[in-house]
């Protein structure tokens, strides 16, 4: 495969207009396609296995995805543009539209969009997107069922747990341990992906610029 | 689609206003009007898991949760958590049904229109290159992972996985330099 990169990192050319396609239009299409690519494939298989803390999984894939292509774009609204095409992919993959995770990519997309056009691209922004759209994977349950069936939920939740407790023999105080225990499993893993990420990123800008210069040579 | 959109906010809005006095009214006009306009979206009723789903919340709950000071065929249960389950059921439904309305009656080049209406700066273009790409992605996904495989067989399982994910994001570096030259080339010759 040859490389023509203009430099180690792909180079923004958005001030071209119209006919010509810039280099970012093309990394947004191509890495919102992987994303799309894998909301279909390993989305349905996690789900179909119920696989505990799958929606955290795939958060953790999407990031590293969206965050890898983020780097090489220097287009704000980038990671949104993304969003939207795994989402329209998705849409396509079943033939009807499926509000709930259409809704959830691009709920994730525009959190990370934000985080990103705040703080810039560096380890620091990948690591915060990573950790917060890990933690928001705890709540978004919480806030879909919320809107579902009323605040009732909430109390029912509640009673059920202390409900339980009481038959096992169990301090409710317990439930902060327990909730405290799984954030803190997502907050590692948040972690983990957003470092991953940024160094996954720094690699392979550094692997393309070998390339550049064994081509050169 | 807008038309569905309107009838879609009116239904919503008529599962959040729901209440234990209210929702007979509200919510049984909603159920026949869904079944009018769209009756594949009541089919939800004849899966078994659901049907499972709201018989644990409206009989589950009243029978394990509250104050147990009401009585049916001898069996004891919370009149309060029975009110509440009922309500979320319809509510539930409501919520459901509607969506599953909306969506029934949309198709997804009409959510390609939406996002472009929503002025979201190139997204016909970019959704265009991810629908050609997407073959050739699948391609090298294959390949770099094949390639790895050649990698020493001592080195440690996740450092093998890395080097499968370094190989794949710089094919489709590769392949995104590839189709943008493609394109800037194709546009010169005409």
């Amino acid at each position: 495969m040859n490389f023509n990169f203009d430099n180690n990192r792909i180079q923004s050319d958005t001030s071209r207009k119209s006919a010509v396609v810039s280099r970012d239009t093309v990394l947004i299409g191509i890495f919102g396609a992987i994303w799309g690519l894998m909301e279909i494939t390993i989305g349905f298989t996690l789900k179909g296995l119920r696989i505990p803390m799958g929606g955290a999984i795939l958060t953790a894939i999407s990031c590293i995805i969206f965050l890898t292509g983020r780097f090489f774009i220097s287009r704000h609204g980038s990671i949104f543009l993304m969003g939207a095409v795994a989402a329209t992919i998705k849409v396509f993959s079943v033939g009807t539209v499926i509000a709930g995770p259409f809704m959830a990519i691009l709920i994730e997309a525009g959190i990370a969009e934000i985080l990103i056009s705040i703080f810039k691209i560096n380890r620091f922004s990948y690591i915060l997107t990573s950790v917060t759209l890990s933690l928001y994977t705890i709540i978004h349950p919480f806030i879909s069922q919320g809107i579902i069936f009323g605040d009732d939920i909430y109390q029912i939740y509640l009673e059920t747990f202390k409900k339980i407790a009481l038959i096992i023999n169990l301090d409710p105080t317990y439930l902060i341990w327990i909730l405290l225990f799984y954030v803190t499993i997502h907050f590692c893993l948040g972690f983990f992906v957003g470092w991953f990420s940024y160094s996954l990123s720094v690699r392979v800008s550094r692997e393309i610029q070998v390339k550049l210069r064994h081509q050169s040579n | 689609m807008k038309k569905y959109i309107l009838i879609f906010l009116i239904f919503i809005t008529c599962a959040f206003l729901i209440s234990w006095e209210s929702q007979w009214y509200l919510a049984l006009p909603v159920y026949l009007a869904i079944g009018l306009i769209h009756r594949d979206a009541l089919r939800l009723v004849f899966r078994w898991k659901f049907l499972l789903f709201i018989f644990l919340i409206l009989f589950g709950i009243p029978l394990f949760l509250g104050d147990q000071n009401a009585t049916v065929l001898g069996i004891k249960y919370s009149y309060e958590y029975f009110q509440k389950s009922t309500v979320m059921v319809n509510r539930s439904l409501i919520i459901l049904f509607s969506i599953r309305m909306v969506t029934g009656k949309t198709s997804p080049e009409q959510v390609s229109n939406l996002f472009k209406k929503m002025r979201l700066k190139n997204f016909s273009e970019v959704y265009s290159i991810a629908m050609t790409v997407l073959p050739d992605l699948k391609y090298i996904a294959r390949n770099s992972f094949q390639h790895a495989s050649s990698s020493p067989p001592d080195s440690h399982i996740f450092k093998k996985l890395y080097e499968k994910i370094v190989i794949l994001m710089v094919g489709v570096l590769g392949l995104a330099d590839q189709y943008y030259q493609n394109q800037n080339f194709h546009n010169k010759k005409h």
